[in-house]
């Protein structure tokens, strides 16, 4: 008898469909009753779904769902599921059609992502589609330069955030574990308007919020209900410069952030000072991970700075600027050994864009001395090395001269204490030009284990 | 190198070493719960499997005996169709007949390389279709009355939306 595709049971059809992008498995239920039935089955597991604009109607920026959220974990370190399916819309706005599709066709969504869909244009059909779904996180991302003010000057920004906001009903709001903003204008302009109960709010990720000032004003001058903050363990801020000079202005700061921040256990911040390294250390008593970016302290000044953390931090991410700064000097040789600072409980260090390959046998002592049980480091992004090798004129760093010269730079016995080490095997160049991986997160990387080195694919 | 014999349901016989054999996972429990670890004389019966389809799937297997295990199955993961081996892509080159008849080995078989490669031949051969095209180029009957076809063009009205 030969066979035909309907010999195949359900569960093969699944398997079948699962290789097929979500937006071309939606019109499979008109070939027939069985495959409406495959297809349903499909829509029902279906929990994590990114909406994105259509690619025709915005700018030259922008890129598909997964380039979007690469990007957002490699500049800001926000972790996204890693698994999800996508759907890109005909139009540039949600429609009421297409959401009451969505809803009855999905109804287990629980993670969702709204990418470059300008909420001027689909406010309310993203509240309808959020009041209709059972939320756990969500992320509003938007690529920048913002999409949101172009063009339309009749926009009424305030309505529209009232409008969303409103969306975070008592029924809503206590389900939420994690909210990310990309971008995001206004979120908090209002804030004190209104009551807000995000106390189950896990991780709260805001990358360059406009008004980050005003919403730690509000936190000094107790306008917003901390309540909000009392569960929260993971929290990125991440603002365009203001912030430093805010915590500068603002010295009592620690005195709110203190109870505020006293569960948080990762934090991503950027350009990090003196100050606001210091109020973190008193206000953020259980922190086992930070993130620091945009950091333009040299190697050592920063470990003196992190000091203070030394019986907390485990894991601890330094991300540079990404082009070197004039008189940035990452590491300098080292005048007194007995000056370095001691981090003993940091196990896992990750640099970005960091310039160690390019004096491998003078940084390479300084990381002994600062972080004497270190496990795993990981170097990713890193700064090309413009000198000649052999056949090309680029060196790239992850050659193998380059790899010998960091392994030689390291001292036996701590290389061998230590379990791996990652190399990103990409340049900078290759890196922001890639596009081709089988997963959000996985890239891959040269990894030293047990005196060899290999290529592995690599979940940040 | 240990050699089994295998029996397709048609009962040809076919020697294979044991390593390729235990690709399949079926194969494998069976050889481990009867103990068996090289050829006691007895073929080991494959009802399902008739004598081409398995003679494919043994090449199949022997082609990719030294493939990395494949990763764990996530069906939240959106996957790919574009990186099917060209081996792979010529080795299943088969009516269609034929390549269900390898799914439905691979299946009872449990060679999840060899299901993964197959369903994915099978995805490529329905992306970019429109359900009429799909339905004549796996001849399905539609099932549906023009009434219930109907409603469902309204509901998908949304993919249409220019």
């Amino acid at each position: 008898m030969r066979r035909h595709i309907h010999h195949l049971p359900n569960h093969i059809l699944v398997s079948i469909f699962l290789h097929i992008p979500l937006e071309e498995i939606l019109p499979l239920e008109l070939v027939c009753r069985q495959w409406q039935m495959v297809q349903n089955l499909i829509l029902n597991r279906v929990q994590t779904l990114a909406i994105l604009a259509p690619k025709a109607s915005l700018d030259r920026q922008q890129t598909g769902v997964q380039q979007l959220i690469k990007r957002t974990y490699q500049r800001y370190g926000i972790r996204f599921a890693s698994k999800h399916y996508h759907i890109t819309l005909r139009k540039a706005f949600l429609t009421a059609t297409t959401c009451d599709f969505f809803l009855r066709k999905m109804p287990n969504i629980i993670c969702l992502y709204v990418c470059q869909i300008p909420l001027s244009s689909s406010i309310s059909q993203l509240i309808f589609a959020l009041n209709g779904w059972n939320i756990e996180s969500l992320t509003i991302l938007y690529d920048y330069p913002i999409q949101f003010h172009s063009k339309r000057k009749t926009i009424n920004k305030q309505n529209h955030l009232h409008r969303l906001l409103s969306v975070l009903s008592p029924d809503w709001q206590p389900q939420l574990r994690q909210l990310t903003l990309v971008t995001f204008d206004a979120f908090f302009q209002r804030f004190e308007d209104y009551q807000f109960d995000l106390s189950q709010l896990h991780e709260l990720n805001l990358i360059r919020p406009w008004d980050l000032n005003r919403l730690l004003t509000q936190l000094v001058s107790n306008q917003i209900n901390t309540k909000m903050w009392t569960n929260l363990r993971k929290l990125t801020l991440y603002s365009d410069g203001n912030f430093s000079t805010f915590m500068h202005l603002n010295p009592n700061l620690h005195r709110i952030l203190q109870p505020t921040f006293s569960q948080l256990t990762h934090l991503t911040i950027n350009f990090a000072n003196r100050t606001i390294l210091s109020i973190i250390n008193s206000s953020c008593h259980c922190l086992r991970s930070l993130h620091l970016s945009c950091v333009t302290m040299s190697f050592i000044d920063l470990a003196v700075e992190l000091e203070p953390f030394q019986f907390r931090l485990s894991h601890l991410r330094i991300t540079f600027p990404c082009q070197p700064l004039p008189g940035h000097i990452e590491f300098a040789p080292i005048d007194d050994p007995f000056k370095i600072p001691l981090l003993v409980m940091v196990t896992s260090l990750h640099l970005s864009y960091s310039s160690l390959l390019h004096q491998p046998t003078l940084a390479a002592p300084i990381l002994e001395h600062i972080f004497p049980k270190l496990q795993t480091l990981k170097l990713d992004r890193n700064k090309t090395i413009e000198s000649t090798c052999g056949r090309c004129n680029k060196m790239r760093t992850t050659s193998p001269a380059c790899r010998t010269a960091l392994i030689n730079g390291l001292n036996q016995a701590y290389l061998t204490r230590m379990v791996r080490i990652y190399l990103q095997i990409e340049t900078l160049d290759d890196y922001q030009r890639s596009d081709c991986y089988t997963s959000l997160q996985d890239y891959e990387f040269y990894c030293y284990k047990r005196k060899r080195w290999s290529i592995e694919s690599v979940h940040l | 190198m240990p050699i089994i014999k295998l029996l397709s349901s048609d009962e040809e016989p076919f020697e294979v070493d044991v390593d390729i054999a235990r690709m399949s996972i079926t194969l494998r429990t069976m050889l481990d719960d009867l103990g068996i670890e090289e050829d006691d004389g007895e073929p080991i019966p494959v009802q399902n499997v008739n004598s081409s389809i398995l003679r494919k799937v043994i090449q199949w297997c022997t082609y990719h005996k030294n493939d990395p295990p494949t990763p764990d199955d996530d069906e939240q993961r959106e996957k790919r169709t574009d990186d099917i081996p060209s081996w792979d892509a010529d080795f299943l080159k088969v009516d269609q007949g034929t390549l269900f008849e390898i799914i439905l080995a691979a299946n009872y078989l449990d060679i999840k390389g060899l299901l993964d490669v197959t369903c994915k031949t099978v995805a490529n051969m329905i992306r970019g279709k429109t359900p009429e095209e799909i339905r004549k180029t796996f001849n399905i009957k539609n099932d549906f009355t023009p009434q219930e076809e109907e409603q469902i063009r309204r509901e998908n009205e949304w993919c249409e939306e220019k």
